[in-house]
């Protein structure tokens, strides 16, 4: 298994080193120059000039990309072009904020998708299937930007329960170490200030775990539906076996390994893909990061991005396979 | 036959205790937001992040918000209005040959860190600015932007002439040097602090004169400030906290309003003032029309090298009904260049709607049945151009009426940014938002010279040229408005642009904010503000 996980550790390089060279011949082909966004309406053409300048934006592409890659092998992803902070400095408060969202989401879509699954597949065309399955076209159906906006509206505006916007509340003093303040504020034993942000975290996730809750249920139905078919189910019902541990201990058990793939992808998707939720609830995570920088053609943090996003997903798909390895001992790497 | 459904009642457990936990997160009452603010504080919802708060080295609308509270300058914008009064001066001359400027300076003002404001330390920042080998010139990754275009190319040395006696010396006259010294970007901050902090770090960690003072900034979410006790402006400011939030997407921030997080917001969207106006605990304020939409031609077109083509389109177009129609209720037809609130400004009536006076020279013109052009409409929302591609359309129709077939386009921002300083469009949209009251900052920049390959810069017409020239250098602020009246009738007759709108700007309150005055630069005075 460690040959396995250090043999797909090695590929990621190669991996990376071509996106790299997709993503940065791509954005250059973006129309639209950097230093005028930079410097917006009132750019005068000096001004064009020594920003094109500064940033490197005046030498070949090639040269670009070389001098781009040299830093990059050594740590330094370059400076925002709109905050001329370093690119690192960036994405590392934002990263941890998108993997709270995530988790939370994720959870939710958990908690919620795998039991519909579930009982849509115990009783499959009954009123509890249909009612289930119902629960997941709407999870899927419903826009996510509108629907973070009907929540807020009931919970913030008119129950005045939770909060608006943010990740925690300006007053909360918490101190930081994972930069995942649930868990900072768990660590740190700051209650009040891991309640506060459990509550920022409550909106967001339920508005971002909706379609991964559909998906997984519909998932974990057809997936239980073709486990309960199988003949060892039968098996294990003629061994006189309590319901609960052939639907559960046998069932699921083994029919798991596509509701495991499907959550895999989910994460991937979450922790790349959070624009809309984070744009709602002012969430700082990297999602909306990098929707602002390709407005702004900010290439150095568009192309950190893209590999930081390649990463995450084969990081994640591989955590996917070696989970398998768990789950089916059947399944060995060479 | 044993039930199936029984092993299965542990999913259904699952799920009750699962909606049993988020109700009780949110029925159970806790620090509600952490954000609720008591009569002390004062939260303004903004619509994006600083990127720096040394304003010197930023031309960044979003940071200015912020700056605006923490920092002074020489002379400052008055409350809802673009004239200048004192601020760190008190009173000013301007030599004869109009080559020396002499400030007189308060006195008994103190920076927040308790070190005196004086001659010295005005020159120091002079020196800051001007100098780029001065220790605490270079900002990593920034530039003294404004002082490039404003000060520049005129500046020769500033002197301490006396404790409190400043004077800039300039290489040649600089008339508009008041008002672009009321630029939010020429702020005056502490030397002792650069010199702790160095002029990298002072960003992080700025100290003024301002009304507040520096407590902390979590990027992308808040600017905390509070009270200078020992701000100059006796009884100022109202509110001992100031947060400035950021939210970005313009209908969360209004939902956040409405929740009593925040007290007051910018750039609602058009719904949400109509709704903010049916609502008992909204109010609504105006920023005062300080921009302008227009439409361009691109001269160098041989097309719009005809003025009676350029004629015949202003004719064309109905721009009160556009007006009406597609600002929300906030603009208001611009007959000229310079907002009302301008000095400078031509009397000569606006352009009258008149479809057969266009058609006719269409006809004069050899164009009795019109002809088809690329019209490019700004992509992105501006107060004067809310909806372009609405606004656009609009004028599409007008044109069609008089045979006139416009084809709309439009593209990213930044490309649009790019190509409108090429000969690429024929016509398209472009308007400006003032960064100060002086006409320089608008005429002096729309008509500085002639470019044939550039449709922005596409306009030859010398005359106009010398008389912003000139008014770069009459001392007279009366004698200068002529001249940029004179102007600004000679661009019109030609039919160099067409005009369409300004925009006052709205801001949205809960009722119980007391004394917000919109700012036509949007760099509101928060001193001002109590929330009841």
């Amino acid at each position: 298994m460690s040959t396995y996980i250090a043999r797909r550790l090695i590929i990621l390089m190669p991996v990376l080193l071509g996106v790299s060279a997709a993503a940065f011949l791509l954005i250059h082909l973006l129309p639209g120059n950097p230093a005028i966004a930079y410097l917006g309406e009132h750019a005068s053409p000096d001004s064009i000039a020594r920003v094109e300048h500064e940033f490197g934006l005046d030498r070949p592409l090639p040269v670009q990309y070389v001098v781009y890659l040299w830093a990059a092998v050594r740590g330094d992803f370059g400076d925002s072009l709109d905050s001329h902070r370093p690119v690192i400095a960036e994405f590392m408060p934002r990263f941890p904020a998108t993997i709270e969202l995530m988790l939370g989401a994720i959870t939710v879509a958990v908690i919620a998708g795998i039991p519909i699954g579930l009982l849509s597949a115990s009783r499959p065309n009954s009123a509890m299937d249909r009612f289930g399955m119902g629960i997941a076209l709407l999870g899927v159906s419903f826009p996510v930007f509108w629907l973070g906006l009907m929540l807020v509206y009931i919970f913030s505006v008119y129950f005045h329960a939770l909060p608006t916007a943010g990740q925690l509340g300006v007053s909360t003093q918490l101190a930081t170490i994972t930069r995942i303040d649930v868990l900072d504020g768990l660590l740190t034993a700051n209650w009040s200030a891991a309640w506060d942000a459990v509550r920022h975290l409550v909106l967001p996730s339920i508005t971002l775990s909706t379609i991964p809750m559909a998906i997984i249920a519909r998932m974990t139905r057809a997936s239980m539906l073709d486990a309960l078919h199988q003949d060892y189910i039968r098996t294990a019902r003629a061994k006189g076996l309590a319901a609960r541990a052939v639907v559960i201990d046998h069932g699921l058990r083994n029919a798991l390994l596509p509701i495991v793939t499907v959550i895999g992808l989910q994460v991937g998707s979450l922790l790349t893909g959070a624009i809309l939720t984070e744009t709602i609830f002012s969430w700082p995570g990297v999602g909306r990061f990098m929707y602002d920088s390709i407005q702004f053609r900010d290439y150095p943090v568009i192309l950190a991005g893209i590999l930081l996003f390649s990463l995450v997903f084969v990081l994640v798909n591989l955590l996917v396979d070696v989970l398998y390895a768990f789950l089916d001992p059947r399944i060995r790497y060479a | 036959m044993r039930n199936r459904l029984a092993g299965v009642r542990s999913p259904v457990a699952a799920l009750v205790a699962a909606a049993m936990l988020v109700m009780g997160i949110v029925v159970v009452p806790g620090s509600v937001t952490g954000w609720a603010a008591g009569p002390s504080t004062f939260i303004w919802g903004k619509g994006g992040d600083a990127d720096t708060l040394d304003n010197n080295v930023s031309s960044n609308g979003e940071t200015s918000e912020v700056t605006t509270q923490i920092f002074n300058l020489l002379v400052r914008a008055k409350p809802g209005l673009t004239d200048v009064e004192p601020d760190l001066a008190t009173s000013w001359s301007v030599s004869p040959n109009g080559l020396t400027w002499t400030f007189q300076l308060r006195r008994g003002v103190t920076f927040q860190d308790g070190t005196p404001w004086n001659a010295e330390a005005a020159k120091f920042n002079f020196d800051r600015w001007s100098d780029k080998n001065n220790p605490y010139h270079a900002v990593k990754g920034f530039d003294y932007e404004y002082w490039d275009d404003f000060m520049a190319d005129t500046f020769k040395e500033s002197r301490a002439a006396g404790p409190y006696t400043f004077q800039i010396v300039l290489q040649r006259p600089n008339s508009p040097l008041l008002y672009n010294l009321s630029i939010i970007a020429f702020e005056f901050a502490s030397p002792a602090a650069l010199k702790k902090y160095g002029a990298q770090a002072f960003g992080q960690h700025p100290v003024g004169t301002g009304p507040y003072k520096f407590v902390e900034w979590v990027r992308d979410d808040h600017v905390t400030l509070q009270a200078n006790p020992s701000f100059f402006r006796k009884g100022l400011p109202k509110t001992q906290r100031l947060i400035m939030r950021v939210i970005k997407d313009n209908a969360a921030r209004f939902l956040a309003l409405k929740a009593g997080e925040i007290n007051a917001m910018e750039f609602p969207n058009p719904d949400d003032v109509k709704g903010a106006m049916a609502d008992p605990n909204l109010k609504l304020a105006y920023r005062p029309a300080f921009n302008t939409g227009w439409l361009r031609f691109n001269m160098n077109n041989a097309l719009f090298k005809d003025k009676r083509i350029r004629e015949a389109v202003a004719y064309a177009i109905d721009r009160k009904a556009i007006v009406d129609a597609l600002y929300g209720g906030y603009g208001q037809v611009a007959n000229q260049h310079m907002p009302p609130l301008m000095w400078g400004r031509t009397t000569t009536p606006g352009y009258a709607y008149d479809p057969a006076k266009a058609k006719q020279l269409l006809a004069e013109a050899q164009y009795p049945n019109g002809f088809s052009f690329d019209f490019w409409y700004i992509p992105v929302s501006r107060p004067y151009f809310p909806n372009g591609k609405d606004i656009g359309t609009a004028i599409a129709s007008d044109l069609a009426k008089v045979g006139i077939r416009a084809h709309l386009q439009t593209e990213d921002w930044a490309a649009y940014l790019q190509d409108r300083k090429t000969n690429k469009f024929p016509m398209f949209m472009i308007g400006w938002i003032g960064d100060n009251g002086d006409p320089d900052d608008w005429l002096g920049y729309f008509f500085p010279k002639y470019d044939p390959q550039n449709a922005y810069l596409s306009y030859n017409n010398p005359a106009v040229f010398d008389l912003i020239n000139k008014a770069k250098v009459v001392a007279d602020q009366a004698e200068r408005a002529k001249l940029y009246a004179q102007a600004e009738t000679m661009i019109l007759n030609d039919y160099r642009d067409i005009p369409l709108a300004h925009a006052k700007v709205p801001l949205v309150l809960r009722k119980n904010v007391q004394g917000l005055i919109g700012q036509p630069d949007a760099n509101e005075y928060m001193e001002l503000v109590s929330v009841q």
